[in-house]
């Protein structure tokens, strides 16, 4: 294998493994904004948050127990928060103008991040040594992939087909596509939505903070302004794949990691980020449902 | 009594959009409610199905009150709704409607039972029981959205303008469909505005303009009533 | 119309221009008597900030688009205006235009792709092109200084008079505040001002109607930008150095809280809300830690109990969840005592 091909696979491989962290991220996203159509604009927070919890819970108990089990709680508190936020700041305003649940989204975004800033200071905190990823690698020919590039991948492609499988195959799942399409049809017909919903942020902050975990893993930090920006980016990945879509969640996010890698790489690392946004307009400018959504006909 | 509604107010946002309406709905009867658009159809079977609620007057079902009872509660205890415009889940498949039609029953193996009988009563639904349910034609949509109903096996169906949009060969099919599930014991609410159908399979009927109940009589007496005639025959 | 009400309405339009004329009056004397030059300087920036909002009412409050990215604009105006001046040697009031113009064209450009598609698109391209836009002023060092941005802009001179005190940077902001409030007050009474409404409010209504949507979105979105872009020019000049962190993503949204505070499609509302998140923090720079917290506690407060803002249309506010229910229930309860009786 010539130089050249190996540095390119090398990218390839990093991307992948970038993107596929974006897909975690992506697919909790796509739980609120699939389902209910609000641009949930305090995910990144609420995962930002989820993931100094699991921060903290592993310094306190450090050792003692895995850490992937700390993360799930983790995801489960952040997931309950998610439920309250529904609650109290979502709910009462489901029916009115589409900008409010958003704009009270943005204020709950701000509220998490200060309560963030709060407890853990405004400064990065170090990520690594906290052991989620595997260490080692092995060699493929010239090339050396980390075990981890394997196992961020496996992790979110689990991640899909378990949800894809929820979403179709369970009485949850049906609720939750009956919602999709049309959530005052589905109350009538006793689809219990007020149950429903506030489990669709549960799942979606829960998920949120795997990935949170996963991403901070990656990139050895944790700092608050992470989450503005990765609910834009899950935004963006989920606009790409298609509304509604986890497989669209999955290889939107591949999609973009790649993309990065390779603009990193032979463009330079200040235009990584907006080739990602470029490749997604340039997209959505010809297929503007996304890689795997479907046209939802306007009723009038 | 089955199902009575008494006094009801109904506020649709900031505005009164039922005022003050009362009726009666007994075991066996097929009872309709007639009334033009925006009369407060659609509101008052949303409110007895519990998607509203009434700020004034009482709901009693099965002799209880349903205040404070939820659309899924309200499924359970037997009362279903075929909503206006059919509203089937386009999307999803002629089967998959039929199951989130039984979603508040817990009898896997009941529900499957229904699911094949339904199938076989409605042959068209059986031999697409698999494609999207957007892509059937009105009429079989309206069958579908029947049988998603009867799904619940309420004793109570209620049924938001049945013939709205269909061909009259189609309401045909309709109203026979409708005559079939009240022999077999299911008790029907009929909301229109076609009142020729309405009032001629009806046991007792009520007018309804905007948001009041201005008459009621058995449905062949006030289908050969002069206002009615006037106003909803087209006489 | 009957003379009761013909005579209703223009007394209450003119209890409004009375209340905007003693507002004015105290804007304008107010350097006289308030000597802190800390204050002058808020109300200075609340001047600017409140142009930028305008601009963003005309695009958010009138078309329903959802521009996210609209400080972009804003820091295309600045750089422009920046660079005209210094590069260029453009005098002042030359530099403004210049900026507002290249705003405005670029303003055009995006919103071209943003007319048939959906609301959440133009959310997301505008994020997209507001990132873009920072990639490219943190990394063309030649054209824009790169991450240290412009700095040694000169000081606005007009008409030979230099413009370089706190009172006079005060009138020059105020000045120009009040010519756009002017100018977007008639564009919003004007036939567009209601087409746009229309728009927003039921699209398919309008084009029903013979509104041109397409042509007005396109305008609105030009025009929103040109005051964006005077505004961030106005900005380079008052703060006379300019890096790409004074445009980030957080900025644009406190443009939008701004906007929702005082209310979408009011142009008084907008200063309020612009006064409201400038001044107010600074009186509590203890909480400095607090204030984004805050500001997002108001925001989803204001949601719940009043989403049209202090000074908005209800026609933005749609079905509002608590308020309707007390509207409700007072209604409920005056018929009850009626009943009673």
């Amino acid at each position: 294998m010539n130089e050249g091909l190996t540095y390119f696979l090398q990218q390839v491989i990093n991307g992948l493994s970038c993107g596929a962290i974006y897909s975690m991220i992506a697919i909790g996203y796509s739980m609120v904004y699939g389902v209910l159509g609000l641009i949930n604009f305090a995910h990144g927070d609420l995962y930002v948050f989820g993931t100094f919890i699991a921060y903290s819970l592993i310094i306190v108990l450090s050792g003692m127990v895995n850490p992937w089990l700390l993360a799930i709680v983790a995801g489960c508190l952040a997931g309950c928060v998610g439920m309250v936020i529904e609650r109290l700041a979502y709910r009462p305003i489901r029916k009115a103008n589409r900008m409010v649940p958003m704009i009270s989204a943005f204020g709950c975004a701000a509220v998490l991040k200060t309560i963030s800033q709060a407890v853990w200071g405004p400064e990065a905190i170090s990520f690594e040594s906290l052991s989620f990823l595997p260490e080692g690698s092995f060699m493929l020919g010239n090339l050396q992939v980390y075990n981890r590039a394997l196992f961020i991948p496996a992790v979110s492609l689990a991640v899909v087909i378990i949800m894809q499988y929820i979403l179709n195959h369970t009485k949850f799942g049906l609720g939750t596509r009956c919602i999709m399409q049309d959530s005052a049809t589905s109350n009538l017909i006793g689809v219990p939505s007020d149950t429903i919903i506030p489990l669709i942020y549960f799942l979606g902050g829960f998920l949120g903070v795997m990935g949170g975990v996963l991403y901070c893993s990656y990139y050895g930090y944790i700092s608050i302004d992470m989450g503005m920006l990765g609910t834009i980016k899950a935004w963006a990945v989920v606009m790409l794949g298609g509304k509604g879509s986890f497989w669209g969640a999955f290889f939107g996010g591949l999609v973009i990691g790649v993309a990065e890698a390779m603009a990193g790489a032979y463009i330079g690392t200040a235009y990584r980020d907006a080739v990602g946004y470029i490749i997604i307009v340039v997209v959505l400018m010809f297929r503007p449902t996304g890689m795997f959504g479907h046209k939802k006909v306007e009723k009038v | 009594m089955l199902l009575s509604v008494e006094d009801i107010h109904v506020f649709y946002g900031p505005v009164e959009a039922i005022h003050g309406v009362s009726f009666e709905v007994d075991e066996g009867e097929l009872i309709s409610i007639v009334g033009n658009n925006g009369a407060g159809k659609t509101t008052l079977l949303n409110t007895i199905s519990g998607a509203m609620s009434p700020s004034m007057g009482d709901i009693k079902w099965q002799g209880k009150s349903t205040k404070g009872m939820g659309a899924a509660q309200l499924v359970r205890s037997g009362i279903a709704q075929v909503p206006e415009g059919r509203m089937v889940f386009a999307d999803s498949t002629v089967y998959d409607n039929l199951l989130a039609g039984a979603y508040v029953r817990k009898d896997k193996e009941g529900i499957k039972k229904d699911i094949n009988t339904y199938f076989e009563r409605f042959p068209i639904l059986g031999e697409r029981r698999n494609q999207k349910a957007g892509l059937l034609s009105g009429g079989q949509q309206q069958m579908l959205a029947i049988a998603r109903a009867l799904m619940a096996r309420p004793k109570l169906l209620m049924m938001d303008e049945p013939s709205l949009g269909l061909a009259p060969v189609i309401v045909s099919e309709v109203y026979n469909i409708i005559e079939q599930i009240r022999k077999e014991g299911t008790v029907i609410l009929l909301v229109e505005q076609n009142a020729t159908r309405a009032l001629s399979v009806a046991d007792r009927a009520y007018i309804l303009v905007t948001g009041e109940i201005t008459m009621t009589g058995p449905g062949k007496e006030l289908m050969h009533n002069d206002s009615v005639r006037q106003a909803y025959l087209g006489v | 119309m009957n003379m009761k009400t013909l005579n209703k309405f223009s007394l209450s339009r003119n209890k409004a221009l009375v209340a905007y004329l003693i507002v004015l009056l105290l804007m304008i004397i107010a350097p006289l008597v308030i000597k802190d030059a800390f204050i002058l300087r808020l109300f200075t920036t609340t001047y600017i900030f409140s142009i930028v909002c305008f601009g963003n009412m005309l695009v958010v409050g009138y078309t329903g688009m959802l521009c996210l990215g609209f400080v972009a604009f804003y820091g295309i105006g600045s750089y422009a205006g920046a660079l005209a001046a210094k590069e260029l040697g453009f005098g002042f009031l030359l530099s403004v235009l210049f900026a507002g113009i290249v705003a405005a064209i670029v303003g055009f450009v995006i919103s071209l792709p943003c007319l048939r598609l959906s609301v959440d698109f133009v959310g997301l391209i505008t994020t997209s092109f507001l990132n873009i836009f920072l990639a490219i002023a943190r990394n063309w060092r030649s054209l824009t200084g790169g991450p240290n941005g412009v700095t040694g802009i000169p000081r606005p001179v007009i008409f030979g008079y230099r413009i370089a005190s706190v009172t006079s940077f005060y009138y020059l902001m105020l000045i120009f505040m009040v010519l756009s409030f002017i100018l977007l007050n008639n564009i919003i009474h004007s036939k567009y001002g209601r087409m746009l409404q229309g728009i927003r409010d039921n699209e398919l209504g309008a084009v029903s109607v013979g509104v041109d949507s397409r042509k007005m979105k396109i305008f609105a979105f030009t025009v929103g930008s040109l005051f964006a872009g005077i505004a961030g020019s106005l900005y380079s000049f008052y703060i006379s150095a300019i890096n790409p962190d004074n445009f980030i993503f957080n900025i644009s949204t406190q443009i939008m809280q701004m906007c929702v505070l005082g209310g979408m499609g009011s142009l008084p509302g907008a200063v309020i809300g612009a006064a409201f998140f400038t001044v107010v923090p600074e009186l509590y720079r203890s909480l400095a830690l607090y204030r984004i917290g805050l500001g997002g506690i108001i925001m989803v407060l204001c949601m719940l109990f009043r989403p049209q803002g202090l000074l908005g249309s209800r026609a933005f506010a749609g079905d509002k969840g608590f308020a309707d229910r007390i509207k409700r229930a007072r209604v409920v309860a005056q018929q009850k005592k009626a009943a009673a009786k």
